[in-house]
């Protein structure tokens, strides 16, 4: 994550917690409580290096009706009075990714979120993004689903990352 | 040490970033790293402070001689389906009849109308301040400026000197598209050339109109052309100083003729604004315009180097005539939650960056109360197995 991660983190108190995400334990409560009013790119930078360590750069793209890994959890967002706003969504999305067995992936619903947000979320520590790519907001490139799949793997793509349909696998360059 | 490493370095020891610097920040595969980074330049100038203003869109006219294959805004000719011009009895009332006493700025982009007189803008302008007298008008884009200069045979300082007079207050930034000329050649070939724009936005700067300055970006543009953008405002506000907040601009591709290219991404919307705050090291001010990039990627950008969330805008057609699905508007209250929600200071400010009411901070985000809530009474996370 580079200096500046590491300097914010220790300006936080909050150096020891890096090494804690490396550890292969989900974070405790207390620790988790440390985290409250924490700037979001820490806690995202924390969730981050999780994800990185124990799942790697690979993003699988499943429909939700073959949501069968069972070490998968899904994240459906957060309750709000008001309608939760971005940032709130994905503060509470790191925050499961830390509480929860590093080993043990983080899904995202593309419907529930929203392209944008969920292609953010492969920042806050997600690593499978759920959906039904006929009814996925508008792909538009091409007609048929092996365009939007490429459109989909190109989203994955530029936010640094590979993708895995399940089916087969393919690895694409960042946007040049 | 590696490309990004060394931007750090430099970044840290306040040193200028190079061009080859530039592209590594949009090379860099670690966005949050970019993100953490232009946050610290973010909140080494601002802290946590964050601008919003209460202001409203105004289209005079959508007819428009050029040929941008990137609007779906322009009509050609009058008559045309949904061309569209105001009458000036039509925009005063509008203006008059604005019901939030809050408003501080009336922001005015138009076509390039092949047959008003320079006297209809001029009128128009001086109608705003005579029936709303404290509304900064932000009006004409460099482009419009220097259509006017060209049509109505003047300077583009006689221009700017006349519409001053009438009330003109400052520039909005819109018509920057891509400068470099490989670029704009392709999607703008009838309208001011890059160094045209400039010279408009200088001409501006001299007389004492601060202006705002943007970018278009994720059509055919390279990461190279962004860069060189980028420099080439910061080359023109090192002589002027004259710019005062600097707006990427996401391209959309709904009812254009790019309509066949995808949009720029949430991550190229944030990597993008990071690059932007730390290439811009002579403006103050990076805007996360959610017209734009949406609220929700707009309310992420406020981590990612930007400190201006821009205003309630009210009523805005460019964007939502190419497929733009975020509100209308935003209120003034939904605009301060977002900021806290961010971790952030709400600040409402004018069109110059003048405090109108700097807003308490939330005592913690919205999230985190959750989180506090939730270890209290033992409930259970808003999540489910997937298996």
């Amino acid at each position: 994550m580079g200096k500046v991660f590491s300097r914010a983190l220790a300006q936080a108190g909050l150096s020891d917690l890096q090494e804690r995400a490396l550890s292969g334990e989900p974070f405790s409560s207390a620790e988790l409580a440390r985290l409250e009013g924490a700037d979001l790119l820490l806690v995202a930078g924390l969730a981050d290096l999780m994800r990185a360590q124990f799942r790697g750069d690979l993003v699988s793209f499943v429909r939700a009706s073959a949501l069968r890994e069972p070490e998968l959890r899904l994240f459906k967002g957060v309750a709000s009075e008001h309608g939760a706003t971005g940032a709130d969504v994905l503060r509470e999305l790191a925050i499961l990714r830390l509480s929860t067995k590093p080993s043990t992936g983080i899904a995202v619903s593309v419907e529930a979120l929203g392209l944008e947000l969920a292609q953010t979320a492969l920042l806050f520590g997600a690593d499978t993004l759920v959906g039904d790519l006929g009814n996925a907001r508008t792909l538009p490139l091409l007609d048929g689903v092996a365009a939007r799949r490429h459109e989909l793997a190109g989203l994955i793509a530029r936010s640094g990352r590979r993708v895995s349909f399940g089916d087969a696998e393919s690895s694409l360059e960042q946007r040049p | 040490m590696n490309d990004f490493a060394r931007v750090e370095e430099k970044v840290r020891a306040g040193e200028r970033l190079s061009f080859e610097d530039g592209l590594s920040l949009f090379l860099e595969p670690d966005v949050l790293r970019l993100g953490a980074l232009a946050n610290w330049v973010r909140e080494q100038r601002h802290g946590d402070r964050t601008y919003f203003n209460v202001n409203m869109r105004f289209e005079a006219t959508n007819v428009c001689e050029a040929s941008c294959s990137f609007c779906a805004f322009a009509k050609l000719e009058e008559g045309a389906p949904n061309a569209h011009t105001t009458t000036h009895e039509a925009a005063w009332r509008e203006l008059a009849e604005f019901p939030d006493p809050r408003l501080s700025e009336l922001h005015m982009v138009n076509g390039l109308h092949p047959t008003l007189p320079f006297e209809w803008y001029e009128d128009l302008l001086r109608g705003w301040k005579r029936v709303r007298p404290n509304v900064h008008l932000k009006c004409f884009t460099g482009v419009e400026i220097h259509f006017f200069a060209q049509k109505f045979g003047m300077t583009h300082e006689q221009v700017l000197s006349r519409l001053k007079a009438a009330g003109l207050g400052s520039l909005p930034g819109g018509g920057a598209e891509i400068l470099h000329p490989d670029v704009r050649q392709r999607i703008s070939t009838d309208k001011a050339t890059g160094a045209e724009y400039l010279a408009a936005h200088r001409a501006a700067h001299k007389l004492g109109l601060p202006s705002n300055c943007t970018m278009l970006y994720g059509h055919i543009e390279t990461f190279e052309h962004r860069v060189d953008h980028l420099l080439q405002l910061r080359a023109l506000q090192d002589e002027t100083r004259g710019f005062q907040c600097f707006i990427p601009l996401a391209f959309h591709n709904e009812n254009n003729s790019l309509r066949k290219l995808p949009e720029p991404t949430a991550i190229d919307s944030l990597r993008t604004l990071a690059a932007s705050r730390l290439l811009l090291d002579n403006l103050d001010h990076v805007k996360a315009y959610w017209v734009s990039m949406g609220v929700a990627t707009a309310q992420l950008g406020l981590r990612f180097g930007a400190d201006d969330l821009d205003g309630t805008i009210i009523h805005e057609s460019i964007y939502h005539s190419a497929g733009s699905r975020v509100p209308m508007a935003l209120s003034r209250e939904q605009l301060i939650r977002l900021i806290r929600e961010a971790g952030r200071i709400p600040v409402e400010r004018d069109t110059t960056y003048g405090v109108i009411e700097e807003l308490p901070r939330a005592p913690q985000p919205e999230a985190a109360l959750k989180l506090r809530d939730r270890f209290a009474q033992k409930r259970a996370l808003s999540v489910v197995s997937g298996a």
